[in-house]
């Protein structure tokens, strides 16, 4: 990284707008005795996502790395698309975006793709949608910062099931607030013991945090070793956890009910080393490096992040370090859709563009690549209809979601791994089960196929048909 | 009129006997409600008022660039520090390591450890961060592991009591 002016700060930055191992703990330790060595990821495109510019290429190939060229699904587009028709005097206004030369087989083709995945219940609101794509519950919870799932979250299913650490199971989110409740849920037989790690990248990863605390209120750089750090020493970090945990021996522990999920002592040391090695570097590389490639082209030709690219950075640094057996990614950067309907098509371009990312990180890992199965879909739709906020030159605006039209629900998923079948676009109908009106697969589907894999599909079922609600189906359709 | 309503109420009453539970406000002495967690903000004004004797501000924040000025920004520190806290689901590994920063920090002037005699600082910090004295076991570790080990010193000990469920505890 080239240390200018510019770059210093644009990451702490990013996240002040967004918001407002060392040996000391000993060897990281894997609980891996009850698992059954699969992994599971499952990527949400948060925000909605319609079929129209996803897999119909109705406004040019969106998302080339996963979709190719050619639409998908008919009625939207035919034959081989372009780039993204963003309006000319929104290109101009904007800064490049920074992206990787497309992959030129699709990733589709690795994997199964379902173009007709409905989802089919409950409101097509980002909380609700992640709820679901959380437990493969179709819910209605209240936006509210203390609002949990009544039924097992898919941490709390593979934890409970294996006696896994949290540090096995991560929820990386681009978004906090609200989201950070559906780390775990309120059921009595699982609940926050049984939680995994909830990181907000774009909030906790950010430089401003050593520069608040070294105390100084001017900074005078002169090269790169002048940037404030959290000094990182091991030895004295293993003599305060050992002070620490005498204390901790004497005191009451938190109530069960506390809003606020606490982990075991060994995780958050594990939690704490990670983070340690990010804040003590002194070139802030760790926070988001300029070698990840994709984001926006500031005017010193570097690369800034946007959230959903700091936020897949991050979850690679996770599977690198801790190789969890579940974890899910939000992703968000297509929401600004609502009032942006060319930011809209850009943020399904870097949403592309990560996910592949992703994908080629964990084929380069040799303990990821064969025990890896990735599950990409958007958590919901958007409306077939556009809102008239900030019209564009091509006579398009806006667009929201919620009313549950068939933009709101009708979205797809994306399969990849060794345990799925590869090179199939499919789109099943027919589809019975009591209570199952859409005769499609849906959402609830993906996620009880990704707790199959992982040997929970029984424990699924049975924690949702304790709740009254309708288990998904394993989608044997997609499974090699 | 309201003296008039008011009146009337107590006039209504005069004929009705009501009983009432004793009083429960508060938590009876050595009760054994179990802790809450500080929040993100909580925690920081604590902390803050504890190590630094302020509260968190906001400031203007300047920067130069090899000689010359370069820019200057707002700083809010209760802002910054809440939302990266609040962007982990436990964020005990971060509050650690804010303490860990500011412990390192220009504005706080901790004595070297060959300068202060053991025992007594530690019997410092256990009134000005926990707010009680040290049980004999307590400083009997706490003395033991400042001889034992070269790590251990003022820092730590500040370090190993912010971090400890009492101090996070509300």
């Amino acid at each position: 990284m080239t240390l200018s002016r510019r770059n210093l700060f644009r990451w702490g930055l990013a996240g002040a707008a967004a918001a407002a191992t060392t040996r000391a703990f000993g060897p990281l330790i894997k609980a891996k005795a009850a698992t059954n060595g699969q992994r599971v990821i499952i990527v949400g495109i948060g925000g909605g996502l319609r079929l129209n510019e996803s897999l119909g290429m109705a406004e040019g190939a969106t998302m080339p790395n996963l979709f190719g060229t050619t639409p998908l699904v008919t009625g939207f587009a035919t034959g081989s698309q372009g780039a993204p028709n963003v309006a000319p005097e929104y290109a101009a206004a904007a800064r490049p975006l920074a992206l990787p030369t497309p992959r030129s087989t699709p990733l589709h083709l690795q994997g199964t793709l379902v173009t007709n995945l409905r989802y089919a219940d409950g409101p097509p609101g980002h909380l609700q949608g992640h709820g679901c794509l959380l437990s493969g519950f179709y819910n209605r919870l209240e936006n509210r910062a203390d609002a949990h799932l009544p039924v097992p979250t898919i941490f709390e299913l593979h934890r409970q099931a294996t006696g896994a650490p949290a540090t096995d199971a991560w929820y990386i989110s681009q978004i906090g607030g609200f989201y950070r409740a559906l780390i775990a849920s309120d059921n009595l037989d699982y609940g926050p013991r049984y939680a995994g790690v909830y990181l907000q990248p774009p909030a906790a990863m950010q430089s401003l945090v050593p520069i608040i605390t070294s105390g100084k209120r001017s900074l005078t750089i002169q090269t790169i070793d002048d940037l404030p750090i959290i000094p990182s020493n091991p030895a004295e970090d293993a003599a305060t956890a050992r002070l620490t945990s005498v204390l901790d021996g004497n005191s009451p522990t938190f109530a069960t009910d506390d809003p606020i999920v606490h982990l075991a002592t060994e995780d958050n040391a594990r939690i704490q080393a990670h983070l340690a090695e990010i804040y003590s570097d002194s070139t802030y590389e760790s926070y988001f490096p300029q070698s990840f490639g994709i984001g926006t082209l500031n005017e010193d030709g570097d690369i800034d992040p946007t959230p959903d690219a700091q936020t897949v950075y991050h979850a690679e640094r996770v599977l690198k370090k801790f190789k969890p057996s579940v974890m899910a990614i939000t992703l968000l950067d297509v929401d600004v859709c609502h009032s942006d309907f060319n930011g809209y098509l850009r943020g399904q371009q870097v949403a592309d563009a990560c996910v592949n990312h992703l994908w080629n990180f964990i084929q380069s890992d040799p303990d990821l690549r064969d025990t890896t199965t990735m599950i990409v879909l958007p958590e919901h739709g958007r409306h077939l209809f556009f809102n008239g906020n900030n019209p564009d030159s091509l006579g398009r605006s806006g667009i929201d979601h919620g009313l549950g039209d068939n933009g709101d629900r009708d979205v797809w998923m994306l399969a990849l791994g060794p345990n799925i079948r590869g090179g199939q676009v499919i789109a099943p109908t027919g589809i019975t089960q009591p209570g199952r009106t859409s005769g499609r697969y849906e959402t609830i589907d993906a996620v009880m196929t990704a707790m199959g894999v992982l040997g929970h599909g029984d424990r699924l079922t049975d924690a949702l048909e304790d709740k009254g609600a309708r288990p998904g189906l394993v989608i044997d359709e997609v499974m090699a | 009129m309201k003296r008039l309503l008011l009146l009337l109420a107590l006039a209504a009453c005069t004929d009705t006997t009501y009983d009432y539970d004793p009083a429960t406000a508060g938590e009876a002495e050595g009760g054994t409600r179990a802790p809450r967690a500080k929040t993100s903000t909580q925690f920081l004004r604590g902390l803050y008022a504890d190590l630094l004797g302020r509260s968190p501000e906001s400031y203007e924040l300047t920067v130069s660039f090899q000689g010359s000025p370069a820019f200057a920004f707002q700083l809010d520190e209760e802002a910054q520090l809440s939302g990266a806290l609040d962007g982990i689901g436990d964020s005990a590994p971060l509050r650690n390591l804010v303490v860990a920063g500011l412990v390192s920090s220009e504005e706080i002037q901790l004595p070297e450890k060959s300068e202060v005699e053991a025992a007594a600082f530690i019997r410092d910090q256990f009134r000005r961060l926990l707010g009680r004295e040290p049980n004999a076991y307590e400083l009997a570790v706490f003395t033991d592991e400042w001889a034992s080990d070269p790590a251990v010193g003022p820092r730590t000990i500040i370090r190993a009591l912010t971090g400890s469920r009492e101090y996070q505890s509300q």
